[in-house]
């Protein structure tokens, strides 16, 4: 006979005390369980949910990061066949001529020797792509019964500069009796290609007409230089020379102007900022856009993620301090049901206690057995309280994952918290127990 | 085995102070089967429960093997007691829950002694319980439970056995086998202190005092 076996054989006689002694741990037990289960799956869901958000902003983000780059790489495509087609136009004039003359009025009235082009051209000069010569003038065409002011330019095709390979021509060539017409005068003359058109006294076949431009080349018309120096009575001279450079920015003008300055003296360059400037300009805004709204969207996330993460610190905040007096509440009131039960327990062994304390056992072994059954009931009370409160709070986080939200230092330490609990409530049941006078019992008889 | 001397208890009740025992003094040796009779109330149980080390007198001696138990820490007295002393009661006061086995080796609670099992298997056959062993207090007949007390009072061999009234809700042929055991084992050596009213109980004592409001008369 042993004391375990004393304290087993009365557990399964008073079943019903045990149970209730029981049911109260597990309420503690579970209660500390599920608020703790809960708070770990709170936690695990918040990371979820923040993982989410900063993936779902980092994807946004690299679209638009993608976006800022195809818009980038959109830009330098476009720049580099705007610059190969137009580049930055420099208008390489006479220095005493006027430039607001030699647009609005025309044409130029000074003229620089046609030699400069040549001059240039054999100058070495890195920046500048092709060089045409040109003379301008505004001259009367006629067509049939119809006459039109056009600015009328003799041009001829791209000088090779002498330090590299020949480049396909920038500008068609126009054949002496032949001339291109802009889309304005076209409509205006009525004149399409092969029709007959008239200048200067001489006849001209129309061969080409350009697209509409939106601009003076729409009332322009070109011929051969050679020729239009000689119906202009200008041979050997011209009014400018067209130099367009590519692959250089606007930075770089500045030095080309100068290195034009240099070569050809007694002459100024102008820019002419055309539509490619303009497109290049508003590209370089639409790519800074670009940017600037990825920097937007990882800001607006990264505060989405930040809002995000303080209503769930918030949220966990309420619970903690709804269970922070649920809990000890619960805890509290668990103890007393244990000390009652273990108080009724005492009280109805009583007879019992005193004949054993007869037979000659000592306080301490009626204090052990007391301890022990309240340590029993603490640890089967825990077990099932621990595995009800888990599920229970699994459940109610629907949380598929229950591997990730057991923790377990949780039943390490809700198992012997619940025994020291069942046994602390215990504690002054067993010492009555232990201190009853078993000579008052017996002597009751 | 038992002398007490000159024991007196007083009970003090807020009605008043009653004297349970006055100035008692009695004498057990080893063989000796003594039977206190008095009517209810004369301090019978007072007097088993001082002999049993249990009840602390107000005055006077009780010496047990020689030695005082009201000297001894609760605990050595305890342990004195589930050496030296066997009870058997009116009421039986056997454990609810335990078996007739499992009752009858509870002593062993107290006291750790090899042959224990063996010791309470004995003592089962001898009070023709072997069918009984497995059986709970609840499932025996009074006689039985006596019986089973019996043989618990005997488990760690003590050599004073003190009984209060252990024939009191007994038949008579129950009662005799409770009588006999409890002469048998004075004849064994041991020392048996019975307390009863019942002239018949008494008569199979070797020696009967009687005990009027607490005082004992007739010596022993």
């Amino acid at each position: 006979m042993t004391l375990w076996r004393l304290v087993r054989r009365e557990i399964l006689h008073r079943k019903l005390n045990f149970a209730l002694g029981v049911l109260s741990v597990l309420a503690a037990a579970g209660s500390l369980a599920a608020t703790v289960t809960l708070l770990r799956a709170h936690d695990l869901r918040t990371e979820q949910i923040v993982s989410a958000k900063i993936a779902e902003v980092n994807r946004e983000v690299e679209q638009r990061r993608q976006i800022a780059a195809a818009s980038a790489a959109e830009l330098e495509e476009a720049y580099r066949k705007i610059m190969l087609k137009f580049g930055y136009n420099l208008l390489i004039l006479p220095a005493d001529q006027s430039v607001t003359d030699y647009h609005v009025g025309g044409g130029a009235d000074t003229y620089m020797p046609e030699a400069a082009v040549k001059t240039l051209s054999e100058s070495g000069i890195m920046t500048v792509q092709h060089l045409l010569p040109i003379v301008q003038r505004k001259q009367v065409l006629v067509a049939g019964d119809r006459r039109l002011e056009v600015h009328l330019v003799g041009c001829r095709g791209e000088v090779p500069l002498a330090h590299r390979d020949p480049m396909k021509p920038l500008l068609s060539t126009v054949p002496a009796g032949g001339m291109i017409v802009g889309q304005e005068v076209a409509r205006e003359l009525g004149v399409k290609p092969g029709d007959s058109v008239r200048t200067l006294e001489a006849d001209f076949q129309v061969i080409k007409v350009y697209e509409a431009r939106g601009n003076q080349d729409d009332f322009s018309a070109w011929i051969e230089l050679a020729q239009a120096q000689k119906l202009l009575g200008v041979e050997g001279k011209i009014t400018g020379i067209l130099a367009l450079s590519c692959v250089c920015t606007r930075a770089q003008l500045d030095e080309i102007k100068k290195d034009i300055a240099r070569i050809l003296p007694g002459t100024r360059v102008h820019t002419m900022v055309n539509d490619a400037v303009i497109r290049y300009e508003s590209r370089f805004q639409a790519a800074q856009e670009a940017e600037a709204r990825k920097t937007l969207a990882r800001r607006q996330g990264d505060r989405d993620i930040e809002r995000q993460r303080e209503s769930r610190a918030q949220l966990k905040g309420e619970i903690q301090s709804l269970t922070g007096w649920i809990v000890p509440l619960i805890l509290v009131g668990s103890a007393l049901a244990i000390a009652l039960l273990a108080l009724s327990n005492v009280r109805e062994r009583r007879r019992e206690i005193g004949v054993l304390r007869a037979l000659g056992l000592r306080s301490r072994q009626v204090f052990a057995v007391f301890l022990t059954r309240a340590v029993l009931t603490g640890v089967v009370g825990a077990c099932a309280g621990y595995l009800a409160g888990f599920a229970a709070a699994a459940a109610w986080a629907r949380s598929p994952a229950l591997s990730e939200i057991f923790d377990p230092a949780l039943p390490a330490i809700a198992l012997p918290a619940a025994a020291l609990l069942a046994a602390l409530a215990s504690w002054a049941p067993a010492t009555l127990a232990a201190r009853q006078d078993p000579a008052v019992v017996l002597r009751e008889e | 085995m038992l002398e007490l001397c000159e024991v007196s208890k007083l009970y003090r009740r807020p009605d008043g102070t009653v004297t349970a025992l006055r100035d008692v003094s009695l004498k057990l040796g080893a063989g000796d089967f003594l039977a206190v009779q008095g009517h209810s109330g004369s301090g019978k149980t007072t007097l088993l429960l001082s002999a049993g080390a249990l009840l602390a007198p107000d005055a006077g001696k009780v010496l047990l093997a020689g030695e005082d138990p009201y000297a001894l820490s609760p605990e050595r007295r305890a342990a004195l007691r589930g050496r030296k002393i066997g009870f058997v009661f009116q009421q039986f006061h056997l454990v609810s829950y335990l078996s007739v086995r499992e009752n009858v080796l509870a002593p062993s609670l107290a006291v750790e002694a090899d042959g224990s099992a063996a010791r309470a298997d004995e003592l089962i056959a001898r009070f023709g319980l072997s069918d009984r062993v497995n059986h709970l207090p609840a499932e025996l007949s009074t006689g039985e439970r006596q019986r089973v007390a019996l043989a618990r009072a005997l488990l760690n061999r003590p050599s004073l056995l003190l009984a209060d009234e252990p024939t009191g809700n007994l038949d008579a042929a129950n009662a005799r086998t409770v009588l006999d055991a409890l002469a048998e084992f004075a004849d064994a050596g041991g020392a048996v202190l019975l307390v009863t009213h019942h002239d018949d109980a008494a008569a199979a004592a070797r020696h009967i005092v009687r005990l009027t409001n607490g005082k004992l008369e007739g010596g022993a």
